[in-house]
C-alpha cells in the first residue's frame, strides 16, 4: 500500500528540522525510515511533513570526549557502530550488538536513534543503554535536555521525547569493567535481553558497583535490583555464585508479559540463563584483562 | 517408528530395515508396488556421516525415511521444432517457477536429439500457442512432460532422417544424429544440407509432437502413483539444555531420482524442500487471535534463513535408471520435505528420551519436554541382616565383594580405594538389553555407618544416560544390623520411554537377590 501523500523537506540543522517539524500540521523526523515508513506503508502512522535528518553534519559522530565519556551520534547506522574502532576497543559488547540487530537491511540503514525513539519492547539497545548507565540528549525548541536511558521509554511504542524534539546523540561513561550483553531470540526480534556492566574497584579484583538491565519482557527494561545489590563490593570470582543465590527472588520481581515470544515462565527463565551466562563471560574477561 | 523400536529394545534403523516394505512390494492393493530399495536410501545417509566418529554426549542424530505418491495424470503434450541452423524449441505448458522445468526439458529434447544443450530454448508458456498439458505440480513435469518431450523429439528426429532417406536414398538403419546434423555412416550432412536438397530453399524446421496418454506404453504408466517420491534424512542436532534451542550442525538427505537430468536444479530441488522441511520442524507457524493472523508478516512469519539451516548438507541422489520419465528419471524435490521433522524429533527423542509431536519444535516447547523429561525414580530399601555393624561395614566397603552381590555388575575396577571405581552393569529386561559402562565416585564416607556414592553412565545400546546416588546406611539393631539403600535414579533417553514401572520391578528384583547374595556372603564369613 502507497501512503498517504506527505511533504519531504530535508533539514540542514538540528534546528531546521526541529522548527520544521514544529510547523502547522504534524511533523515527523525521518533517518533510516525502517519502521517508520513500512509503518505509514501500512497507513497506521499518518504524517504530514517528513523531515530528513540525514544532511545535519555531526549527527553520526562516535567519540571518547574529554570527559571519558562516549558520545554516539543519534544518527549511526547499526553497521556503522558494529564497525566503528572507538566502540570495538571500549564496549565491544555494544558493537556486537548492534552487528547482530534485526536483519542486513535494518543495519545498514537502520538507526541506533530511530531503535530508541520507535520505543519497541523487543528491540536491543534500549536494554544495553540502560545497563551503560547512558542519557540521551534531546534538543527541541527550548534548547536541549537530558534524559536517563531508564527514564526514556514511558510504555511500548511511547517515549518521554516530544514530537518536535530530536534526539542528537547518546553519551554515556566509559566502562571501567566488564559489559556483557546476550539476547534469546527465535525470530526477528528477540524475546528476552539481558545487559550487565561492572565497574571495577582500582587493582580490578572486586566489583565496585554492577547495573543489570533485562529487556523485552514488560514495556521496558527493567533493573535486577537484587543481583546489583548482591554484586556490589564482591571479588569477582564470587559474582557467579551470588548471582544464583539471589536468582530466583530477582526474577520473580520482573514484570513479564505473555506473548508470541514465549510464556512467563519460560521467559522470565531464559533472562536468568542469559545472565549467568553474562556473569560467566564478566569473569573470563575479566580474569584476562587482570 | 523410533517409540516401537525403543520399547522392544531395537536400533531403530534396524526395525525399520527389518519392517520395509521391499522393492515390489505393496503397501496398498490400490497403489504401485513399491519401485525403489528404501534400505539403499538409509545405507546412504548413514555412510554420508560416517566419516565423523559418533559426537559428543550433546550430539545426537535421528533418522527418519518417508514416501508419498504424487499425482497420477499421464497426459502431456509437446512440439519441438528443429530448425535448419540447429537450433531447436521446445514448447510446452509446463509453468517455469524456478524449480528448473523448462531446462529440464530442454536437457531431454538436446540428449534426444544429439545437440549441444545451448542449441535448445524453451519458450515461455503460453496456453494460446502451448499444447495443452494437465498441469505443473505433483512432481510430474520431468515424468510426463518430460516424455512427451522425448516423443516429440523422437518425432522430429524421425522426420529429418525420413528426408535423407527420400533424397540420398539411404536405408534409416544406417543414419544416426550428430551434433549439427546426420551421419550416414561415411560423411556428415548439415541440417542445412538437408533442408537445402529437400526442399530446395534455405529455410525451414521439422515440427515434432509427442504425447502422453495414460494408454501411452502398453498403459503402463496408468497405474497410481507414477512412480514414488521417496527420501531419507539423517539430522545430526545439538540441544541447548537451558533454552531448548535445537541446533542441527549436520543433515543428509537421500531421494532416489531414477536419473538427474538436470545436475545442479536437481541438487536445488532437494535442498530447497529439505530446508522448508527445516522451516516447519523447528520455525514456521502461522498464529491467529480472535480469527486474525498474529504474524502474517515476513518479519513476524520466520521461515529459515541460510544461516539457520545445517552447515554441514550432504545431498545424495540415487540413480538407477529405473523410472517412468525420458532415460529412466523419476519425478523429484518434494520427498525431501517428508523426513526432516521426524528426524529432528528422533534425535531429539534419542538423546533425552522426550517426544514432541506438535510442529514446530520451538525452544520453548523442546525446554519444557525436557523440564518434564527427565524421569526420577527414588527407591528406599531396607533389610536386616544378622550381623554386627562392625562386620557388615567391613564387608560392605570391602568392593570387590560387596559388587559380587550387585546383579549384573561385572568388572569392577579400582582406580583409588574408597574414591572411585570403574564397572560395567549389564540388565536384560524384557527384550531390553542395557549395559552401561558406569563411573562410580564415592563422594562421602561416615565410619562405620554411611557412605554416598554417585554412579553414572551410559547405554551402550540406546545412549540412555543413567545417573544413581545411593545412600548406604548400617543401623544398630538388637539382633544384628539394619541396612538401609536409598538411591535416587535419572533416566534421560530412551529407556526412560519404557514407563518408570518397568525398571522400578526389575531394581526391586535385584534388590531382593543382592538381599540374598550378602546373607549368604555374610553367612559364609
Amino acid at each position: 500500500m502507497l501512503p498517504t501523500p506527505f511533504e519531504f523537506d530535508r533539514a540542514s540543522t538540528v534546528a531546521a528540522a526541529v522548527s520544521a517539524v514544529g510547523q502547522e500540521g504534524e511533523g515527523m523526523f525521518y533517518s533510516g525510515g525502517t519502521e517508520l515508513l513500512l509503518a505509514m506503508k501500512m497507513r497506521v502512522i499518518h504524517t504530514e511533513r517528513l523531515v530528513d535528518i540525514k544532511g545535519i553534519p555531526g549527527l553520526d559522530r562516535i567519540v571518547l570526549n574529554d570527559a571519558n565519556e562516549l558520545e554516539i551520534g543519534s544518527r549511526c547506522t547499526h553497521v556503522k557502530i558494529a564497525g566503528d574502532s572507538v566502540i570495538r576497543e571500549h564496549v565491544p559488547a555494544l558493537a556486537s550488538l548492534c552487528a547482530n540487530v534485526a536483519n542486513v537491511r535494518v543495519r545498514s540503514v537502520g538507526t541506533i536513534g530511530g531503535n530508541l525513539c520507535f520505543g519497541e519492547p523487543h528491540a536491543d539497545p534500549p536494554t544495553m543503554l540502560g545497563a551503560l548507565d547512558a542519557r540521551l540528549v534531546l534538543q527541541g525548541p527550548n534548547g536541549t535536555r537530558s534524559v536517563h536511558a531508564d527514564d526514556f521509554i514511558r510504555s511500548e511504542l511511547e517515549t518521554v521525547r516530544e514530537a518536535d524534539e530530536l534526539m542528537i546523540v547518546i553519551v554515556f561513561p566509559r566502562p571501567t569493567g566488564p559489559v556483557t550483553y546476550r539476547r534469546f531470540k527465535h525470530g526477528e526480534r528477540p524475546s528476552v535481553n539481558v545487559g550487565m556492566a561492572w565497574s571495577m574497584e582500582a587493582g580490578a579484583h572486586s566489583i565496585k558497583s554492577a547495573r543489570v538491565r533485562v529487556g523485552a519482557l514488560g514495556s521496558k527494561p527493567q533493573p535486577l535490583k537484587a543481583v546489583e545489590g548482591v554484586l556490589k563490593g564482591l571479588p569477582v570470582h564470587d559474582a557467579h555464585r551470588a548471582i544464583q543465590s539471589v536468582l530466583a527472588a530477582a526474577l520473580d520481581e520482573l514484570d513479564v508479559n505473555e506473548d508470541r515470544h514465549g510464556s512467563a515462565d519460560y521467559k522470565r527463565h531464559l533472562a536468568g540463563v542469559l545472565l549467568l551466562r553474562n556473569a560467566e563471560e564478566a569473569v573470563a574477561m575479566q580474569g584476562r584483562a587482570t | 517408528m523410533d517409540n516401537v523400536a525403543a520399547v522392544i529394545g531395537m536400533d531403530p534403523a534396524e526395525f525399520r530395515l527389518k519392517n520395509l516394505a521391499a522393492r515390489g512390494e505393496r503397501t496398498r492393493p490400490d497403489l504401485r508396488a513399491l519401485d525403489m530399495d528404501m534400505s539403499e536410501l538409509m545405507v546412504r545417509v548413514t555412510q554420508s556421516f560416517a566419516s565423523e566418529s559418533q559426537g559428543s554426549n550433546r550430539r545426537s542424530r535421528g533418522m527418519a525415511v518417508a514416501a508419498t505418491d504424487p499425482a497420477n495424470t499421464p497426459i502431456a503434450n509437446a512440439i519441438v521444432r528443429l530448425k535448419i541452423d540447429g537450433s531447436i524449441l521446445v514448447s510446452v505448458s509446463s509453468i517455469e517457477v524456478g524449480q528448473g522445468a523448462h531446462a529440464t526439458m530442454a536437457r531431454i529434447a538436446a540428449q534426444t536429439l544429439k545437440q549441444p544443450f545451448s542449441a535448445v530454448s524453451t519458450l515461455r508458456a503460453d496456453t494460446a500457442v502451448a499444447p495443452y498439458d494437465w498441469g505443473t505440480g505433483a512432481s510430474r513435469s520431468t515424468v510426463v512432460v518430460g516424455l512427451s518431450v522425448e516423443n516429440a523429439a523422437l518425432d522430429a528426429a524421425d522426420q529429418i532422417l525420413d528426408m535423407v532417406v527420400d533424397v540420398w536414398e539411404l536405408p534409416k538403419e544406417s543414419l544416426s544424429l550428430v551434433e549439427g546434423g546426420v551421419s550416414t555412416g561415411s560423411e556428415v550432412l548439415t541440417f542445412h544440407q538437408i533442408f537445402h536438397r529437400t526442399l530446395g530453399v534455405d529455410s525451414g524446421e521439422v515440427v515434432g509432437r509427442g504425447a502422453i496418454t495414460p494408454r501411452s506404453k502398453k498403459g503402463a504408466l496408468a497405474e497410481s502413483p507414477l512412480f514414488w517420491e521417496t527420501s531419507a534424512g539423517l539430522a545430526e542436532i545439538v540441544v541447548d539444555e537451558d533454552t531448548g534451542e535445537i541446533h542441527a550442525p549436520r543433515y543428509a538427505s537421500a531421494a532416489d531420482v531414477g536419473r538427474v537430468i538436470d545436475r545442479v536444479a536437481a541438487e536445488g530441488q532437494d535442498e530447497g524442500a529439505a530446508a522448508m522441511g527445516f522451516g516447519h520442524a523447528l520455525y514456521e507457524q502461522l498464529e491467529f487471535e480472535d480469527g486474525q493472523p498474529l504474524n502474517a508478516t515476513p518479519i513476524d512469519y520466520m521461515i529459515p534463513r541460510i544461516s539457520d539451516v545445517p552447515p554441514v548438507f550432504d545431498t545424495i541422489l540415487i540413480e538407477n535408471g529405473d523410472g517412468p520419465g525420458p532415460g529412466g528419471a523419476k519425478g523429484m524435490g518434494e520427498g525431501a520435505i517428508l523426513p526432516v521433522a521426524p528426524a529432528i524429533a528422533n534425535a531429539l527423542f534419542s538423546a533425552y528420551g522426550v517426544r514432541i509431536t506438535d510442529l514446530p519444535m520451538t525452544p520453548e516447547k523442546v525446554w519444557r519436554a525436557l523440564q518434564r523429561g527427565s524421569e526420577f525414580m527414588e527407591f528406599n530399601m531396607s533389610m536386616m541382616v544378622p550381623a554386627t555393624p562392625g562386620d557388615l561395614w567391613k564387608t560392605l566397603i570391602d568392593v570387590p565383594s560387596i559388587s559380587s552381590c550387585i546383579p549384573g555388575c561385572e568388572n569392577v575396577e579400582e582406580i583409588a580405594p574408597l574414591e572411585s571405581y570403574k564397572a560395567m552393569v549389564k540388565q536384560k529386561i524384557g527384550p531390553f538389553k542395557v549395559e552401561v559402562p558406569a563411573e562410580i565416585v564415592v563422594e562421602s564416607v561416615t565410619e562405620p555407618s554411611h557412605v554416598r556414592t554417585r554412579a553414572t553412565g551410559r547405554d551402550k545400546f540406546t545412549g540412555t544416560r543413567l545417573a544413581v546416588i545411593l545412600d548406604v546406611s548400617v543401623i544398630p539393631e538388637d539382633l544384628g544390623s539394619k541396612l538401609t539403600v536409598d538411591a535416587k535414579v535419572d533416566i534421560q533417553g530412551r529407556l526412560a520411554s519404557m514407563g518408570l514401572g518397568v525398571i522400578k520391578r526389575r531394581v526391586d528384583q535385584n534388590f531382593e537377590e543382592f538381599e540374598t547374595r550378602l546373607k549368604s556372603l555374610l553367612g559364609a564369613a
